[in-house]
Order: C-alpha cells, then sequence, then structure tokens
C-alpha cells in the first residue's frame, strides 16, 4: 500500500512539472491550421488609421496548414502551406519564417515573427514562381491543458506590407484564427 | 519492487499499444469534424484555366461543415457532414456523405481520398432545397495529433470541382478548406 502511495504521488507530481514546464516554456512539434479573410490594396493607398481602405481592395480567403516548433528557450520556426481563393482564381504557397514565443502571467501565449525571417515562394495559380516577402502580424492566444492544444488569433487588426519579386507592393488587412494539435513533444 | 516493476511494464505497454495502434497505418475511431471553406464557383461550360484562374465571372461563397469521420482500420472509412454556405444571394445547408480511403505516410502524415461515386448530397434550405447534387471531394492530406485524439486536414494543391446538380445544371468551383477532427469514440461505428 506504502508503495502504491509512493508510486501515485510520484505520478502526480510527474504530471504537475510536465504541465509546468509546458506552460512556462513550451515546448514540442504543433500542427496547424486554420483560415484568414482578407482585403488589400496597392502599397501606396493602403489603409487609414481606422483601418479604412483608401481605395478599392480586393477580398480573398486563404486556408493554411504547417508545422510549428516551439523550442524551450523561447524561439521557433513554422512552415506552413497557404491556399488562397479569389475571384482571380485559386493559388498555393510555401511559406517559413522563424519566431519568438513568451508566456504571460495570465498563461496567454504570444508569438512574435523575427523580423528579416519571412520567406514565400508562389506554388501554383498565375503568378506561380514569384516570391513574396509578408509581414506577419503578432497573434496570442491560450495553451490548453497538458499543452496538447493551442488556440491562437490576432487580437487587433494590421496592416500588414507585403513586396513581391516582381516589385509589386501590397497593403492588407487580414483577420484569422488557427487552431495547433501536438504531434510531438520533441523539439524536431 | 515486483509490483513496481509490473506496474512499469504494464504502463509502457498500454502506451506503446496506443500508439501503433494510432499511427501505424491502422487510424481507426469516430471523429467529429468542423471547418471552413471559401469558394469560386462558375457555369461547368466556362470552368478554369490549368492555372486555376477563372474563364468567366465567378460566384464566391464561404462555407462551414460539421459532421462525423470514421476511420476504419482497413484504411477505408465514411464522411457524414452537414455544410452550411453563405452567399451575397442566401443561405443554404445541406447534408453530405461519401466513402473514403485512407493512409498513413512514413513521415506520419495522413492522406484522405474520397471513393469515386460515393458522393451524395441533398440541399435542405435555400432557394435550391430539395435538389440533390454530386460534389467531387478533393484529397486532403494532414496531420495526426498525439495519442490520435486530433487530426488536422487541409487541401494542399488546387482542385476544380464538379457539381452536378438533380435540375440538370452543372458547375465548376474551386474551394480552399481547412478541418479539424477530434475523436469522439475509438469504435469505427
Amino acid at each position: 500500500m506504502h508503495r502504491l502511495l509512493i508510486l501515485v504521488v510520484a505520478g502526480t507530481t510527474a504530471s504537475a512539472a510536465a504541465l509546468a514546464d509546458d506552460h512556462g516554456r513550451l515546448r514540442g512539434t504543433y500542427a496547424f491550421t486554420g483560415m484568414s479573410l482578407c482585403i488589400r490594396d496597392s502599397a501606396s493607398l493602403g489603409f487609414d488609421p481606422n483601418f479604412v481602405a483608401k481605395g478599392r481592395v480586393k477580398l480573398f480567403s486563404y486556408t493554411v496548414d504547417g508545422v510549428m516548433v516551439f523550442h524551450a528557450d523561447g524561439t521557433g520556426t513554422l512552415n506552413s502551406r497557404a491556399y488562397s481563393v479569389d475571384a482571380g482564381g485559386g493559388e498555393t504557397s510555401d511559406s517559413s519564417y522563424q519566431f519568438t514565443h513568451t508566456i504571460g502571467p495570465d498563461g496567454q501565449l504570444s508569438v512574435k515573427e523575427v523580423p528579416g525571417t519571412f520567406s514565400d515562394t508562389i506554388l501554383t495559380g498565375p503568378i506561380a514562381g514569384l516570391t513574396q516577402v509578408v509581414e506577419i502580424a503578432e497573434v496570442s492566444g491560450s495553451v490548453g491543458e497538458g499543452a496538447r492544444t493551442l488556440i491562437l488569433g490576432q487580437p487587433t487588426p494590421t496592416v500588414q506590407m507585403v513586396t513581391r519579386s516582381d516589385g509589386g507592393q501590397f497593403a492588407q488587412i487580414c483577420n484569422q484564427s488557427r487552431f495547433y494539435v501536438r504531434i510531438s513533444g520533441h523539439e524536431r | 519492487m515486483h509490483r513496481f516493476f509490473i506496474l512499469v511494464v504494464a504502463g509502457t505497454m498500454a502506451s506503446a499499444a496506443a500508439f501503433a495502434h494510432d499511427h501505424v497505418g491502422r487510424l481507426h475511431g469516430a471523429y467529429a469534424l468542423t471547418g471552413a471553406a471559401y469558394c469560386i464557383q462558375n457555369s461547368a461550360s466556362i470552368g478554369f484555366n490549368p492555372d486555376f484562374s477563372p474563364k468567366g465571372p465567378v460566384a464566391s461563397f464561404s462555407n462551414t461543415v460539421q459532421g462525423v469521420m470514421v476511420f476504419n482500420a482497413d484504411g477505408t472509412g465514411t464522411v457524414t457532414n452537414r455544410s452550411f454556405s453563405i452567399d451575397p444571394g442566401a443561405g443554404s445547408t445541406g447534408d453530405s456523405s461519401y466513402q473514403i480511403t485512407y493512409s498513413i505516410g512514413a513521415d506520419g502524415k495522413l492522406s484522405v481520398k474520397a471513393v469515386l461515386g460515393t458522393s451524395n448530397s441533398t440541399i435542405l434550405t435555400g432557394p435550391n432545397a430539395g435538389l440533390t447534387q454530386v460534389v467531387g471531394v478533393p484529397d486532403v492530406s494532414g496531420f495526426i495529433g498525439e495519442g490520435a485524439r486530433t487530426i488536422i486536414l487541409s487541401q494542399p494543391v488546387p482542385t476544380v470541382q464538379t457539381v452536378s446538380r438533380s435540375n440538370g445544371t452543372q458547375f465548376a468551383r474551386i474551394c480552399n478548406g481547412s478541418l479539424i477532427a477530434t475523436r469522439i469514440s475509438d469504435d469505427d461505428r
């Protein structure tokens, strides 16, 4: 009986330690998916401080899926594929960037792109072959029990600048919702 | 000490069995799913170019979906779902079902294909209520979460889907999509 009690206590302590480790220093590999709706116009017009477009905008939706690796030192990497659909057709692209992450006292997870690390190649669609750099908006959200799942969204509107390899420059505003599921407790 | 050893071995075996059961090509169980997609559609006689740009004006709409996806251990399965579509003209719902085959790659990625000829859908509400339609279902792929409790699926490449309605109309459409499925039962239903 005594040994069983020790085992139960040891198991409970190990579980609590894992949870604390997951929340204080999130680490592991997470698959994710989500959807965004965006409005975009030329960078020369852009948006006013109330996020109202100064010119005619193009509306498009994109879905995204990929893998996000959180390292215990607060850094990480993201690789994803986006599938965009608008009145002009459908296109896919592959992106990657590095990020930093923190967990606040309230348990909220915040993720920021490391500036200058973003790269994206358009794979299919009318402008396949172009590359582009997109400013990534900061996202925040919640860590699920045991850090098995994460939910991230964009808390405030952000005007993102897009620069394409053909010289095109755009300003865009996108909402977003992302769901992450841990596929490994290890950093890959 | 002996009891401790039994407990550790039993725990390890249970864990290993669950992992093999869930990941090594033998995913099985019932999963509730939800997701969203955004689509453009035009007449099948117009359609899309090879670069997935439309050959004529398109209608756009958003749809959400919820349902149940059953994975059998033999690599087959079924999907039944209800979709709710919104466009500038109206909202409509429809019930769909189809059979699937699936495989899990060496990298752990899950691939799901609809079995040709098994898709059927009935429009329940909206201007076309009562019609039935057959929609080409694109291949999807994704990831299996730890313990196979959650699955994420999406469409990796654009696909032109054909839609044939019981009133004779035919459409071509392109949709993106994002799906999340959470296990609700270990049993095949």
